[in-house]
């Protein structure tokens, strides 16, 4: 074809479509850049600088107003003062400065006509302004009325007058200025001169002139140095003088200037809030100028507007599989405020995350009594005249307007009630109100008069607008965790490197929030990344990767909120559960290096011992080895050379050759390999109690219907459920029967096996110095005032229960025979005995010698051990073991026994066939190399008793199979191990690792958590048949039901997923787990695991043997215990993060955890209070009276720091001030229960709802209050109380950590000791009781405290239970005393104690060598020591409640100081002690105070010193008085004729 | 899905579906109004009204009447209430109940067939059509069901989808124009493409039009790019692979081939082989005719070939790899659950121990070895060392595996000279030897995928020829 201008298509189309086609593609692009412009941090960010310049507009607007008031004021004053007349004396005192200066210059004097006719205009304008200013205010009284007019005329006048009396004084300073410059300026040239001279000096030294022009040179050195000195002098002068002048000038003007400054300071700060909210949200041209750099691609040049903010992280790095990669933490983009403290403070957020449950709040609005009058004024105005409320049409965040409170005035009926600014008020009386007008319009005409308004407010900001609410603990620079070391992911996880709500793998904490966020932020759940964020529910679990001990996340006094309460709680719940029994949770890599916490069981080393000794061929000193090995399984020597022997015996038996010389069973060398080291052991001790001896302890009944059903005998057993949990067999009759039947056989097979397989036990028998028979009255005191009640529960004293031990109410039911009785009364005299690593400890129960009132014994000893057993077996108690099969193995449970046996023996190997033949016949001997040791029971030759062989085997296997052995020490089973899955990475789990199996048709069905939770309430009315039939409802209407809901499920799991919706169980709390179950992540899983631990064997068991079903018991956790747990074990992910990130403790902190988890282990807190409660008080000016003055010993003065006196007096922004109060209220001597006061100090009766509440507060710690000092012992603050809590009406109290038992005794031990003497003392009871330990490292010496916690004496003769013994080990002991030590700041762990060395007592005996004989005239003066101490020999007379401890073993025990401070003054370290000043100080009195000069001469200083020197060095004071070479002598002259001395004992007997 | 509550899915869905349909109705208004404007209304049907009249159903009315259908589904799923816009369950239940890879596969080669055969039908517009149409529908009635919207809303898995559609078209107006032609050809008539054949000019005929389809295609990728983001998936790691783990989708019939090949087989010979094979087409292609219009009954074996081996063994194993393979890379049908616990049976066995252990009773010979051998036949050391191997493979290959090996050989050696003495006769008479058996091996090649896929399921069986020993199996 040829070439032509025709085309194929209409070009005119082409160009449409063309144009068409370019149109798209520029809207697409348009769209492109749109979508990557608008990204929602930067709305975020535009909102939240919207939010804080709002917040500081209010404060200015609020403090405008208030100061507006306040200005005119000021004005006023301002005016007043500048027309004050001018106090001649002071222009008298300026002449005769002036003149005296003039003198001394030889100047005329001047002439003072103008400034003294200046004067008197001012004076004379003064009074009359003041006559002005008095008619002014007798307004109205007068007919010529003046007004302030007239009256700010006068003032002006006279202040115009002042300015003229002034410049004249200014006149004098200039030229008294003028002349000091000039002298200045003069000495600065004679300087410069002479320094040039000093110069040429030097150089002609150096170029070695003549003496003569070097002698000239130097004169004129000189010369210049004079005249420098002259006019250093008179520059001086000249500068007093001119400060002297100005100091008169400014007296004269102080008035006006002081108020000048202060009305500068407030307008500073008004400019400040101003400048501040304008920068935050400009206005005008720089607001266009933000905005246009907001723009696309301009926005790249300038980042300052709306940027990505982010924490760079190069050594928190995250696990992204292959690498560590460095976090970008770009939270903060949109939760811009998160670190914003309040102004002023350190800690409190500026924008408080309130807890849903707060924010929405009624508040009453108090009117007036009548309506208010017509005003022309706008409703604004009058509503803030009237009530103190100002408020706006505005939004802080979000685009619609509400009714806003813009600021409340202070001490207005508005503040009253409790407004704050920033509050959306939603309603009043019911009405909704959406803008400021309809609120105002009701506040000021339809308000019900005289009757308060209910206005519906809702407060705070939405996130992420807020600020963290634990600023303490987190992100701020002051607290341990700062945001630019930390970040946020590592505690929050999350995706911290998006800037889109939904990427960053928010996780909501339940289906509503949920909901919530997909409709709000199109949340999804992005469950590729792996590490979401954890939900609030669980935010603490994260903790665990840094913190390895569970007392560094304590509460402690730094941050007395506890830091992680539920993760806290969820380890101790895994503690005292034993889960590590079975679930191992290893946090060591390696022997240094730890992944995260540690739990594991301590190695078996005493139960090894325990078992080697049933081997009968032991030697004796093997058999001494391994009895000394049981009581102390940390020392290494005993076992390692234990260990050797068994081995060496092992080697013989290995050999053939020598096999006849092993004496030794082989079980026993196979038993020794339990003895080796193990790297890093573990250190919990198994928290059930020994079945070694159990057939000397319970009955084959109890055993019984314990193993079936632990919580039957005692509701609060710590003991999971392991039997009847068929909850998910319920649809299954065949799969339940089968469970019946084994189950029962399992029962019946461990309690006759834990029987029959116990070792004999050696009762302990009362001594025989007991004259009375056993008392359960006397056994209740004793029970109650030994110590029992610190650890155990018991129904008969109500007002205390401790979950130490178990509870001891119905322990009568348990040991009801011969003995029951004989097994209590040797525990409870010497438990470690039955169980060597029990934590109840030696109460020291020896007999009783009875005294009369004279404190003579009355011939009658009494055993209180038997009295305890015998107090504890009188209970009347209605339980009874039921059904409870009878022994001996008959018919169908032989048959069964031999069923199970059958089930287990059946493997891959062995056929079921060949199995049920073993089990019938025995297993031929030729086999049995091939057997594991459970099946060697059924060997022909073992099978002379084949039921019991059966039943050992089966006992065995099930023991195996349930893993008893992590809780109990169980013959047989020392080398077992832990059955369960490690823990310490769980929290990483992957959840395709999890076997799910049926559980959404579980939950569904049968297992739905609504139904099954009407179900155990009505279980739970019903009592006891619920462990028989926990099915059958009976109801055929529920059981119609019931199979609707199967058939649900049936058709719902088709589908993938159960007919469950997470929303519908919002309120029960548990919608997060089900949503979590419903998309497989792992914490629905351990939700499940642990409410119905074999749920996940739905409809599973069918197809899997008896004893391939699930076989976790269930604990009795309720759902805040199961979340607790679940927290913990969340957050066990072995992911250490680098080692500077981890806790590392210094020593003081580090003995401070190590020694709580001591402490908590024995349960010390249980008597001994650690630290007293904590009150941060919040008060006003005034609320407290002004402390006594004390005068005391100088080195008792306890000095505040001015820094610590100025921070005390802050004013927070709500106008406070605030004191940390560390001590305990008062106590009801009757009751026990803290005493509330009125202002009088007189009790409040319980229905007076009139007085306002004060406690009187013992202080346990010097303190300031108000900016005074007030110190323990001396007086106790009465601190205003809550009306409703307990608790200072403002502020906070922490409880006291430990000091139960010592709190509930106190009313105890008053009464009973009224019993005998009516006239004791109250507050002195504190001293009978388990002391406080607050202060015990400064108080004792810590060699003594090992000691004596090893093996504790008795020390305090008033006490009524003495210190027990736990049997801890050399370890645990100084861990206790590292710890004491390092919480009250005292040296560890050695002291050195400069009063004991010999060189200081050689100094001060020096000077007066008879300083111990005279302190000991002191000691023994019946007025003083001996009065309630004993001293060595001596005992005291009268009642043994007002004795101390012996004075003779002062010295090993306490610390000097410490002794020093306590007898100057006692009332200053324990404020209830009934111990006297004896040595009184008084700096006014000769010898400053002191006892009688006739004892001890010298000052009360030098008296003290002595006594304490004396003290400290009892023991050396008595060696003085001994002599032993006279014995020596003696006996020499006594065996002389009988033999020869040796030579050796010659020597000593030279000495 | 994940975390979303059964009403929240219905929800979602519901947002997507309405405007699904609507689209659905415009595109049958659409048609309905281009037949009316274009004069190619047809009256089907008459139906006769009182009054002497009659009714014209026409196919215009009849595409209008479907918009309106679809129109009132729009309603009704829109407004968020899917169960009467869903596939009954039972439906379903039966669809991923009888479904499987043997229906799969089976069911698609017969599905072509009977396209094949009947193509004359299937391609006239009308049924073509109401094919589209049923299609679509068939689509939105399943995204109701949350197992299938999970797997065809995954935004790697839509251009899956769209394939499908586009391929349907387009095999469509090819099939469409051959059988037009053909009927041309018979009538001996010009074929379609002749009739249109003026040439036109580079620019603008060319050039312009190229330029105006790069614009709307690049919009077109941006408006995808910004609805359907590409989506992240889980982080790479070295101790998980994703479940199932996935090849990029063209590859995906590959990864099909590797559940009955040994990986080297699958992956890296047949691979390898495919794309020979397409650069010899040239060459073995021998017949003139079908160049530069479509045709099919002038090339029955090319066109029967090549759209066996591009729809059967490509296309619809990259469905099946994409849509039906889950975790563990079972097979689920297109309603069910993707859950990782489910579990099929593999046990398959080796044709050598088919024969030696099923049929002869006896245990599986095993490798010869010199040492074995008597002490004359032995060679020195160093020489029985680098033999040995050989040895073994070889005593391997036609000892243990010697059934594998004789079909195996027989099938690409005895089979091709068979062919071009039966049925290939005149193939090979016009393409000469060497051509002939590259021809041959090829299709063999492609033949061997489908046999072994029938091998295994029907005897479980597992390789031909499998010596693991050295890495071969076949």
């Amino acid at each position: 074809m040829p070439a032509s201008e025709q085309t194929w298509r209409d070009q005119k189309v082409m160009h449409i479509v063309f144009g068409a086609t370019a149109l798209v593609m520029v809207i697409a692009t348009l769209w492109l850049l749109a979508k990557d412009h608008n990204r929602e941090w930067k709305k975020t960010q535009l909102t939240n600088r919207r939010k804080a310049a709002w917040v500081v507009q209010a404060r200015h607007d609020s403090m405008a107003d208030q100061f507006s008031g306040k200005m005119d004021t000021y004005d006023a004053d301002i005016r007043r003062a500048s027309s004050e007349p001018v106090d001649p004396s002071k222009i008298d005192e300026f002449k005769k400065l002036v003149e005296a200066e003039s003198d001394r210059l030889k100047e005329p004097a001047p002439n003072w006509a103008k400034l003294d006719a200046a004067v008197t205009d001012v004076n004379e304008a003064a009074t009359v302004a003041a006559e002005v200013r008095e008619k002014v205010q007798m307004v109205g009284e007068d007919e010529n009325p003046v007004t302030d007019d007239d009256l700010i005329a006068a003032e002006e006048k006279t202040a115009k007058e002042r300015v003229d009396v002034f410049n004249i004084l200014d006149d004098y300073i200039s030229e008294a200025r003028r002349r000091e410059k000039q002298i200045a300026g003069q000495r600065k040239f004679v300087a410069a001169d002479r320094t040039a001279t000093l110069s040429q000096l030097g150089l002609m030294v150096g170029e070695g002139a003549s003496e003569k022009r070097k002698a000239e040179v130097q004169e004129k050195i000189t010369g210049y140095s004079n005249k420098i000195s002259e006019l250093t002098e008179s520059l001086a002068a000249a500068n007093n003088y001119r400060t002297s002048l100005d100091g008169i000038r400014a007296d004269i003007d102080a008035t006006r200037a002081n108020l000048d400054k202060d009305r500068g300071v407030m307008q500073t700060e008004l400019k400040r809030l101003a400048d501040q909210a304008s920068a935050m949200q400009p206005t005008g041209a720089s607001r266009l100028g933000e905005w246009i750099t907001r723009w696309p691609i301009l926005n790249a040049l300038y980042s300052g507007n709306v940027r990505i903010d982010q924490i760079w992280l190069p050594d928190l790095t995250i696990n992204y599989n292959f690498s560590q990669a460095a976090r970008f933490d770009r939270c903060k983009t949109c939760h811009q405020d998160i670190s914003t403290t309040a102004p002023g403070t350190a800690t409190d957020p500026a924008f408080p995350s309130l807890p849903e449950e707060q924010r929405n709040l009624t508040l009453k609005l108090a009117t007036p009594d009548e309506a208010p009058k017509e005003s022309n004024l706008p409703q604004e105005e009058q509503v803030r005249q009237i009530y103190g409320l100002v408020m706006s049409n505005d939004s802080l965040v979000g685009s619609e307007t509400q009714a806003i409170v813009h600021y409340v005035l202070p001490g207005t009926p508005a503040a009253a009630a409790g407004l704050e600014s920033g509050d959306i008020i939603q309603a009043i009386d019911g009405i909704d109100s959406y803008d400021k007008e309809t609120v105002e319009n009701y506040l000021l005409t339809l308000a019900q008069w005289g009757t308060p308004v209910e206005l519906r407010v809702r407060r705070g900001l939405d996130h992420p607008y807020t600020s963290h609410p634990r600023l303490d603990l987190f992100l701020t620079d002051s607290s341990p965790h700062p945001e630019k070391v930390f970040g946020c992911t590592v505690c929050h996880d999350g995706q911290g490197s998006g800037t889109s709500f939904a990427w960053t793998s928010h996780t909501p904490d339940n289906a509503d929030q949920q909901a919530e966020w997909i409709r709000d932020f199109g949340w999804f759940d992005n469950h590729h990344w792996i590490f979401p964020m954890k939900p609030a529910r669980f935010v603490e679990s994260n903790c665990l990767k840094c913190h390895y001990s569970k007392g560094e996340l304590e509460p402690s006094e730094r941050f007395p909120d506890p830091p992680a309460p539920k993760l806290v709680q969820g380890w101790t719940l895994v503690e005292d559960y034993g889960c590590f029994g079975c679930h191992e949770i290893n946090g060591f890599d390696g022997p240094t290096r730890r992944l995260g916490p540690d739990m594991r069981l301590e190695p078996n080393y005493s139960e090894v011992a325990l078992q080697t000794l049933r081997d009968t061929s032991l030697n004796d000193q093997e058999r001494q080895l391994a009895q000394e090995l049981v009581l102390s399984p940390d020392n290494k020597s005993i076992r390692e050379q234990l260990f050797t022997a068994l081995k060496a015996d092992a080697k013989l038996a290995s050999s053939s050759e020598t096999r006849a010389e092993a004496r030794l069973l082989e079980t026993t060398h196979k038993l020794a390999d339990g003895l080796k080291d193990v790297e890093v052991p573990g250190t919990y001790r198994k928290v059930g109690p020994s079945l070694r001896f159990l057939k000397s302890k319970v009955e084959y009944d109890w055993l019984y219907s314990w193993i079936k059903l632990p919580k039957d005998f005692r509701p609060s057993t710590k003991m999971p459920q392991f039997f009847g949990l068929w909850e998910h067999l319920e649809t299954d009759p065949a799969e339940l029967a089968v469970s019946k039947k084994y189950e029962g056989v399992e029962i019946r097979a461990l309690s006759e096996f834990l029987l029959a397989n116990s070792s004999d036990f050696q009762y302990l028998t009362p001594p025989g110095d007991v004259t009375e028979e056993a008392s359960a009255e006397r056994g209740k005191w004793l029970f109650e005032s030994r110590g029992c009640l610190a650890c155990h529960t018991h129904n008969e004293f109500p007002g205390i229960a401790a979950n130490q031990g178990p509870d001891l109410s119905r322990v009568s039911a348990k040991f009801s025979n011969e003995k029951g009785a004989l097994w209590l009364y040797s525990w409870i005299k010497q438990p470690n005995r039955y169980h060597v690593r029990t934590k109840m400890p030696e109460l020291y129960l020896d007999p009783i010698a009875e005294k009369d009132a004279n404190n003579q014994p009355t011939g009658k000893v009494t055993d209180p051990a038997a009295d305890i057993s015998a107090f504890l077996l009188d209970q009347v108690v209605d339980w009874q073991p039921k059904d409870i099969p009878a022994r001996g193995w008959e018919g169908q449970e032989r048959e069964a026994l031999a069923d199970l046996a059958v089930e287990w023996l059946t493997s891959d190997a062995i056929p079921t066939k060949r199995a049920r033949e073993f089990v019938t016949k025995g297993i031929p001997d030729s086999l049995e190399p091939k057997l594991k040791a459970d099946e060697k029971l059924l060997l022909k030759k073992n099978f002379t008793n084949p039921t019991e062989q059966l039943q050992n085997f089966v006992a065995r296997r099930t023991i195996s199979k349930y893993g008893c052995f992590g809780c109990h020490d169980i013959p047989g089973f020392e080398d077992a191990k832990p059955i369960g899955t490690g823990l310490a990475d769980w929290g990483r789990k992957d959840s395709s690792k999890l076997a799910f199996e049926n559980i959404h048709s579980f939950l569904a069905g049968p297992g739905n958590p609504k139904k099954h939770d009407t179900e155990t309430h009505a279980a739970a009315d019903t009592a006891d048949t619920h462990a028989e039939a926990p099915v059958k409802s009976g109801d055929p209407a529920a059981d119609a039901a019931h199979a609707s809901t199967d058939s649900h499920a049936e058709e719902g799991h088709a589908g993938g997923h159960g007919h469950l919706d997470p929303a519908d169980f919002v309120n029960d709390g548990i919608s997060y787990y089900l949503q979590s179950l419903v998309s497989h992540s792992r914490d629905g899983f351990i939700w499940q695991k642990l409410r119905a631990p074999r749920s996940y064997d739905y409809k599973t068991t069918k197809n899997k043997t008896y004893n391939e079903r699930l076989r976790m018991p269930k604990f009795p956790f309720n759902e805040e215990e199961r979340e607790a747990v679940i927290t913990f074990v969340l957050g066990l992910v072995s992911e250490p993060p680098a080692d500077k990130f981890v806790y590392h403790p210094n020593d003081r902190q580090k003995a401070i955890v190590e020694g709580k988890a001591v402490l908590e282990t024995f349960n010390c807190a249980g008597c001994h209070t650690m630290r007293m409660e904590m009150w941060d008080v919040a008060f006003h000016d005034g609320d407290f009276e002004s402390p006594v003055d004390v005068v005391d010993f100088p080195f008792l003065e306890h000095k505040f720091s001015e820094q610590e006196v100025a921070e005390s007096l802050v004013l927070d922004p709500r106008g406070r001030l605030h004191s940390r109060l560390v001590g305990q209220p008062v106590m009801n001597e009757e009751t026990g229960e803290p005493l509330k006061v009125d202002i009088d100090g007189l009790p409040i009766e319980p229905d007076d709802m009139e007085s306002d509440p004060y406690y009187r507060f013992t202080l346990w710690r010097d303190t300031l209050i108000d900016g005074e000092a007030w110190f323990m012992g001396i007086q106790d603050p009465m601190v205003p109380g809550s009306r409703t809590d307990y608790g200072p009406a403002e502020g906070a109290a922490f409880p006291a950590w430990g000091g139960d038992l010592a709190r509930y005794l106190f009313p105890k031990v008053i009464a009973h000791a009224k019993q005998a003497n009516p006239q004791v003392k109250g507050a002195e009871a504190w001293g009978w009781l388990p002391p406080p330990l607050m202060m015990e490292g400064e108080k004792v010496q810590t060699g003594w405290l090992h000691a004596f916690l090893m093996d504790p004496i008795a020390i305090r003769p008033a006490v009524v239970m003495r210190m027990p013994n736990f049997h801890m080990s050399s370890d645990e002991a100084a861990k206790l005393v590292d710890y004491f030590a390092a919480a009250s700041n005292a040296p560890f762990p050695y002291e050195y104690n400069k009063q004991q060395r010999q060189s200081y007592l050689a100094s001060q005996e020096k000077e007066r060598p008879e300083r111990f004989a005279e302190a000991m005239n002191i000691v023994v003066d019946g007025n003083y020591c001996v009065k309630c101490h004993a001293v060595e020999d001596f005992q005291p007379q009268g009642d043994p409640t007002t004795f101390g401890p012996n004075l003779a073993n002062v010295h090993p025990r306490l610390r000097p100081e410490y002794v020093r401070d306590w007898v100057a003054n006692p009332k200053r370290i324990l404020p209830y002690t009934g111990m006297p000043v004896n040595i009184p100080y008084n700096p006014d009195a000769p010898y400053l105070g002191g006892v009688a000069q006739k004892l001890f001469e010298g000052t009360s200083l030098e008296q003290l010193s002595g006594l304490v020197d004396l003290l400290m060095n009892f023991d050396l004071y008595a060696k003085r008085k001994t002599q032993v070479s006279p014995l020596v002598e003696a006996a020499a002259a006594a065996s002389a004729p009988a033999q020869a001395t040796p030579p050796e004992s010659g020597e000593t007997g030279g000495e | 899905m994940h975390g979303l509550s059964e009403a929240q899915f219905q929800n979602m869905v519901a947002s997507f579906l309405g405007p699904y349909y609507i689209a659905l109705a415009i595109m049958n208004g659409l048609a309905a109004l281009y037949l009316w404007r274009s004069n190619q209304v047809k009256t089907w049907w008459s139906f006769p009204l009182p009054g002497g009249k009659a009714l014209a159903i026409t196919n215009a009315l009849i595409w209008l009447v479907v918009a309106l259908v679809f129109a009132v589904l729009a309603g009704i799923a829109g407004s968020g209430n899917t169960s009467l816009v869903s596939l009954p369950e039972s439906f379903r239940d039966v669809i991923d109940q009888s479904t499987g890879p043997v229906i799969y596969s089976v069911g698609t080669t017969v599905m072509l067939v009977i396209l094949f055969i009947f193509r004359a039908f299937f391609v006239k517009p009308v049924v073509a059509w109401a094919i589209w149409n049923l299609m679509w529908l068939f689509l939105g009635l399943s995204m109701t069901d949350p197992d299938f919207y999970d797997i065809v809303a995954k935004p790697d898995n839509v251009p899956i989808v769209m394939l499908v559609f586009l391929l349907a078209f387009f095999t469509w107006l090819a099939t469409f124009r051959a059988v037009e032609n053909d009927k041309r050809i018979r009538n001996g008539e010009p074929v379609l493409e002749k009739l249109d054949d003026e040439k036109i000019l580079v620019w603008p005929d060319l050039v312009y039009t190229e330029l105006i389809c790069m614009i709307a295609l690049t919009a077109f990728l941006i408006f995808w790019a910004i609805l359907l983001p590409a989506p992240l998936e889980e982080a790479a790691s070295s101790v998980k692979t994703p479940n199932p783990s996935k090849a990029p989708w063209y590859f995906l019939g590959l990864q099909e081939m590797l559940v009955y090949y040994d990986p080297w087989m699958a992956g890296v010979v047949l691979p390898s082989m495919i794309v020979a094979g397409l650069m010899a087409i040239p060459y073995i292609d021998f017949n003139k005719k079908g160049n530069g219009y479509y045709t099919i009954e002038e090339r029955p074996f090319s066109y029967i070939v090549f759209q066996f081996g591009f729809l059967e063994m490509w296309i619809t194993l990259i469905v099946l790899g994409t849509l039906l393979r889950g975790p563990n890379w079972n097979f689920f049908g297109p309603y069910e659950h993707w859950s990782p616990y489910k579990v099929e049976a593999l046990n398959n066995v080796n044709l050598s121990e088919y024969f030696w252990q099923r049929m002869l009773g006896m245990s599986l010979p095993g490798a010869l070895n010199f040492a074995d051998f008597p002490s004359y036949l032995q060679p020195p050391t160093w020489l029985a060392d680098f033999l040995n191997p050989f040895l073994q493979f070889f005593s391997l290959l036609f000892g243990r595996e010697l059934p594998g090996t004789l079909l195996v050989l027989g099938y690409f050696i005895a089979l091709p000279p068979i062919m071009a003495l039966t049925i290939f006769r005149k193939f090979y008479q016009r393409m000469g030897f060497i051509r002939f058996m590259v021809m041959a091996n090829l299709l063999l090649f492609m033949a061997s995928l489908p046999i072994k896929m029938v091998l295994r399921w029907v005897f479980n069986l597992k390789y031909l020829i499998s010596i693991p020993e050295f890495f071969f199996n076949f």
